[in-house]
């Protein structure tokens, strides 16, 4: 039973992320990103790793994924029936990108994985918090100061200033006209 | 009630120099007005100071701390110097850059404390997680520097490109943490290197696989050849004080978390990843240099010279010795102050509005300032080795140190890229003295500029006289 | 029946691998910005699923796996809100994030 739901949310996983990769239209890309974010939270679910989970879904599906779908509001093309993929030989990225498949799924193979014979401890969520305040005390601290400094970098290129406004008509009209002004008084 | 972890605060006390004063000077910059940012410049520059000096004081100081994943010991100190002097150097140079490019904002100088925070922590870290942090904090600072020119497009572009390429840098890399982790059940390189005899076979293939990966990852970040194509292009297009600030940042603190990982965690692993990463430097040598060869782009060329000099970096790990991790200190406080000696040329002599830094500027440079030629002269000839520059001394220490590990190859490639690297720099040098080919453009002669220039020049010729005392540290 | 019994680990690092690979495509291939960043997004979760599978049938009573996890969600999170803040400032002056366009450094 497991069994068969780990094939269904693992082709669930692969069929998304291909859609994702596949799509024309950016919207729908961007939304089965959201549909293998939601299946990757639901593996970790079955794992038995309920706060990565519960974080996986809360992180990327409610923040990530609200980020990408405002970035792709506010960045529309007109354009839309334009090709998804770079010009140039696709094929050749797909061969090295099989190639890399097949080496990695071949070494995963091979190894004798030794399974743990321990029971899964029953308070997962308090170790975590515990560990992060003990032994992961200062990655923790660490990632906080990268999520100031992330958040310090969106607003000084994305914050829309007086200065750097792309100029409007109004003022293209009186850069000409003053620039006219200039070229009459200097001609003589 | 949970215990917090026992933390050796000698240990800790340059980190917390270095990010309480960023927060400070955060906080502090909200009360200084528009007109007058570069008060937080020069508080920021303050903050590296005391860095440096709280360094200077627990030099001595060898100890591991948060559990064995934070350690300190001569080589991580010295590195950290290093980083500092960059910073430091940075700063100078920007502080009156980015208000003739109408680029000057607080966050710049807060921006490059917290760089150089992670490049700290990069350097000390002695666990792979902490190692990945860092190297996140650096890279969002650099991609969000890189980008500090906006709106124009050149800059917005090599932000982009910068963010883009570190993005999936940064995916190989966690694989091959993850791989390592998976093998070894640790992401602690001592307790890695305690757990590698133990492996059996097919478990190594997979640490290495991992090793790999997480090699890949860190070489895109350090520019070695197949993984430098953003290098050219992002150095292109981030205003220059970043571009300086980025050559070096990059490079200090990627190769010394590099050394450790193969050194420490992964030290009896050596005759596997030192024939790949002598292949590396090889091919890394081969396209700086030449690719630098054809350039016209003053600032590209710069770039491409930056990869080659990644590329005798290199040797420094692979020679694995004492005589190696000494000629790696050396070469980095060489470079560095090359570096920033040449780009403070460049800055002195850029307007807002130019695109294309070409070659012509430069010409005809000995008779408008004797000054700049000189300072240029000195990071040129300190880049191509010729003595008695400080580069002079490091390729040397390098190339001793590959000879005594056996490695006869890369002392031929070394010296012969050298003399290939020399003609492009005399080339250059050979355009300032001749006669001007343009109008003259513009020449900015600011003190912090000048000090900047001059600090670094001078650190360039007394660490060609006296290497001695920076020359041992293992 | 838990995970362990039903499911063998090679399973689902196949499965991380596959998605790894996917992503990887995703970003040499794809020609918007935006979806550069969503091939990284995809390759980040592959290594996660990979860290969590390490945790639960290898060594389920360490968190370093979890906690890796963790660390690993929340760069890619701060990593794309900057690189989304950079796309959208790139298309106020360029009205267009296609990354053929961006000819401007060449070479």
């Amino acid at each position: 039973m497991v069994t068969v739901i780990f094939i269904a949310i693992a082709s669930l996983i692969i069929a998304s992320a291909v859609l994702v990769v596949i799509s024309r239209e950016i919207v729908r890309a961007a939304l089965w990103l959201i549909a293998t974010f939601f299946a990757v939270g639901a593996l970790y679910l079955l794992l038995e790793a309920e706060f990565i989970g519960v974080a996986q879904v809360l992180v990327y599906v409610g923040a990530v994924s609200i980020l990408i779908l405002f970035a792709i509001m506010l960045t529309r093309q007109h354009e839309r029936h334009e090709p998804a993929w770079r010009a140039g030989p696709w094929w050749i990225a797909l061969a090295g990108v099989i190639g890399l498949a097949a080496v990695l799924i071949t070494t995963i193979g091979a190894v004798p994985w030794r399974l743990t014979d321990d029971d899964l401890p029953v308070s997962r969520a308090p170790q975590l918090g515990t560990a992060l305040m003990r032994e992961y005390l200062l990655p923790f601290q660490l990632a906080a100061i990268v999520l100031l400094v992330a958040l310090i970098g969106a607003v000084v290129i994305a914050m829309e200033e007086r200065r750097r406004r792309t100029p409007t008509l109004a003022d293209d009209i009186a850069a000409q006209r003053g620039a006219a002004d200039r070229a009459e008084d200097g001609t003589p | 009630m949970i215990t917090l972890p026992v933390i050796d605060w000698t240990i800790v006390a340059q980190l917390l120099v270095v990010f309480g004063g960023a927060t400070v000077l955060l906080l502090l910059d909200l009360a200084i007005p528009a007109g007058r940012k570069q008060v937080t410049a020069y508080l920021a520059l303050l903050v590296v100071l005391g860095a440096a000096a709280v360094g200077v004081m627990h030099a001595g100081v060898s100890g591991a701390t948060f559990g064995g994943t934070l350690r300190l010991d001569p080589f991580r100190t010295a590195v950290g110097l290093v980083c500092l002097a960059a910073a430091a150097l940075s700063i100078l140079l920007a502080v009156t850059f980015l208000g003739r490019h109408q680029i000057e904002r607080g966050e710049f100088a807060v921006l490059v404390l917290f760089g150089v925070g992670g490049m700290l922590l990069l350097v000390q870290a002695a666990d792979l997680v902490v190692m990945f942090l860092s190297l996140a904090l650096l890279s969002i600072t650099l991609y969000v520097l890189a980008g500090f020119a906006l709106p124009e497009p050149r800059s917005e572009e090599a932000a982009l490109k910068y963010l883009l390429t570190g993005a999936f840098a940064t995916g190989f890399l966690v694989f091959g943490i993850a791989l390592i982790y998976g093998a070894t059940g640790s992401t602690t390189l001592a307790t890695i290197a305690a757990a590698g005899p133990g492996l059996t076979g097919e478990y190594r293939l997979y640490a290495a696989a991992g090793l790999l990966l997480l090699v890949v990852g860190l070489g895109y970040k350090a520019s070695l050849v197949p993984f430098h194509m953003w290098t050219p292009d992002v150095y292109d297009g981030a205003p220059t004080p970043v571009a300086a600030f980025m050559s070096v940042a990059s490079k200090a603190a990627v190769l010394a978390a590099l050394t450790h990982v193969l050194l420490v965690g992964f030290g009896e692993l050596r005759a596997l990843w030192a024939p790949i990463l002598a292949v590396v430097a090889a091919a890394t040598l081969l396209v700086g240099n030449i690719g630098a060869l054809v350039q016209q782009n003053v600032k590209r060329m710069l770039a491409y010279s930056s990869i080659g000099q990644a590329g005798f970096l290199l040797f420094g790990p692979i020679a694995a010795s004492d005589r190696g991790i000494d000629a790696l200190v050396f070469y980095l406080a060489g470079y560095t102050a090359a570096n920033l000696a040449a780009f403070a040329v460049l800055i002195a002599l850029e307007a807002r509005g130019e695109t294309e830094w070409s070659m012509a500027r430069l010409s005809g440079l000995w008779q408008r300032s004797p000054g700049l030629t000189l300072a240029l002269a000195l990071a040129l000839l300190s880049l191509a080795g010729v003595p008695p520059t400080a580069g002079f001394i490091a390729k040397f220490a390098m190339l001793d140190a590959v000879w005594q590990a056996g490695y006869p190859a890369l002392v031929v490639l070394g010296v012969v890229t050298s003399a290939i690297a020399a003609a492009y720099y005399l080339r250059v040098l050979l355009r300032a003295a001749g006669p001007a080919e343009t109008d003259a453009p513009p020449m900015f002669g600011d003190w912090p500029l000048r000090l900047g220039m001059a600090l670094a020049a001078l650190a360039i010729v007394v660490l060609g006289l006296a290497p001695g005392w920076l020359l041992s540290f293992s | 029946m838990s995970m362990i019994d039903a499911v063998p680990l090679s399973w689902v690092l196949t499965l991380a691998a596959i998605l790894f690979c996917i992503g990887l495509f995703g970003v040499i291939v794809r020609r918007s910005l935006i979806g550069v960043l969503f091939g990284v997004e995809l390759m980040l979760n592959a290594v996660n699923i990979n860290l969590i599978a390490f945790w639960r049938y290898l060594e389920p009573n360490l968190v370093a796996g979890q906690v890796f996890a963790l660390f690993i969600i929340t760069i890619a999170a701060a990593e794309a809100a900057v690189g989304l803040a950079m796309v959208i400032a790139v298309y106020r002056t360029r009205r267009t994030i296609v990354a053929d366009d961006m000819r401007n450094l060449q070479g």
